[in-house]
């Protein structure tokens, strides 16, 4: 029913005019909800604790994983990170489609990190458009490079990046 | 292409790239349903990436026998997740104001997101409901297997969640049309999306 817009009959009773209007308003609702793409995910996730290069568009949508885009500096919880790593230890090799294309992204050779906590900088959205960068400490995994191969905000940085960036949002009048 | 079941028998047998093909088949509906329940994104995004890495360790309790599609358990598993982001607990900054990434914003327009925050008001029985149905889709036997209750029951919140709704959008047209009254208006249902 996408695109649909009801239209109540003439000399319809103000109930028909209002279930009209309700329905266009939730068909509209509805178009701007199927734009919405879930984040590759997966391969996101394994991608970045792999230290591997930033994940791939997923080619049968012919479009940018744009939900990666903040997902990266919020996502970096604890827990989720280490059911990346137990998922690392298992993925061995790339498994491979009928394609040749690999289906998930391959897992690196697991690195000797070493741990250090540092001030990293952030970056959050303001109401006007722009952005503010801000330090946070941060947990961050290096391998024997010298490479950072992971950060983890603190849980209060995290929780600041979430309620800066949560859409759908409070006016700028209203305080909580 | 091999049916959900099919994938998730994989799944269990150890095959994880089984993982891959469910992922790109459910979860764009997933997510939306995500959205749809005013939960911000990124948090749809953690429960959703945990629903997924979830299957991994345990894929059991899909019954092919009742469906082939594993559509109406995945919602039951991911809204299990939705739960758990949302009880995180509040943040202690409150000075920034949320605000739409501009690219969000391209997509959301006002009237949207009007009609968003209002869902996000609904009880949340009436407005799981009314989202697999009228914005997923779904039937009311699959939203009743989904959501684990009676078809007479779906029915009723539909009917309960429209009404609402509809009184709702009654009472703030000129929110949707002027700035100002939605700027300053703090005290109507729809404005505030807490997560």
């Amino acid at each position: 029913m996408s695109n649909t817009t009801s239209q109540p009959p003439p000399g319809a009773d103000p109930g028909q005019q209002e279930d009209a209007a309700l329905d266009q308003a939730l068909a509209e609702y509805r178009d701007a909800l199927r734009e919405q793409h879930a984040p590759d995910l997966v391969g996101a996730r394994i991608a970045r604790a792999a230290g591997t290069a930033a994940p791939r568009p997923r080619a049968s949508s012919g479009r940018a994983p744009s939900g990666t885009r903040r997902w990266l500096p919020v996502a970096a919880s604890l827990a989720a990170a280490t059911a990346v790593v137990a998922l690392l230890g298992v993925f061995g090799t790339p498994d491979q489609s009928p394609g040749g294309e690999p289906v998930l992204v391959a897992a690196a050779p697991k690195p000797r990190l070493t741990v250090s906590y540092e001030p990293v900088p952030m970056r959050r959205l303001t109401p006007t458009g722009g952005h503010q960068i801000y330090y946070v400490q941060s947990r961050i995994l290096r391998d024997e490079r010298g490479l950072v191969r992971a950060v983890f905000p603190s849980r209060r940085a995290r929780s600041t990046q979430r309620q800066s960036n949560a859409y759908g949002a409070r006016p700028a009048s209203i305080r909580r | 292409m091999p049916s959900d079941a099919e994938l998730i028998d994989e799944l269990q047998t150890g095959k994880r790239q089984a993982l891959t093909p469910l992922y790109e088949r459910h979860a764009d509906a997933l997510y939306r349903f995500g959205l749809a329940q005013g939960v911000a994104a990124h948090l749809v995004a953690e429960a959703l990436q945990e629903t997924f890495l979830g299957l991994l360790e345990d894929a059991s309790g899909f019954d092919a026998r009742r469906s082939d599609s594993a559509r109406g358990w995945l919602y039951g598993r991911f809204r299990n997740q939705l739960r758990r982001a949302r009880r995180e607990p509040p943040t202690p900054d409150a000075e920034q104001p949320a605000a739409p990434s501009a690219e969000d914003s391209a997509h959301w327009q006002r009237s949207t997101r009007d009609v968003a925050a209002l869902i996000a008001q609904l009880p949340e029985g009436q407005r799981e409901v009314l989202t697999l149905i009228t914005l997923q889709d779904l039937s009311y036997e699959e939203t009743a297997h989904t959501l684990d209750i009676a078809v007479g029951t779906v029915r009723s919140r539909l009917n309960r969640a429209r009404a609402q709704l509809g009184e709702w959008l009654q009472t703030r047209p000129a929110a949707t049309n002027n700035p100002q009254a939605r700027a300053t208006d703090t005290a109507g249902p729809g404005v505030v999306i807490d997560v």
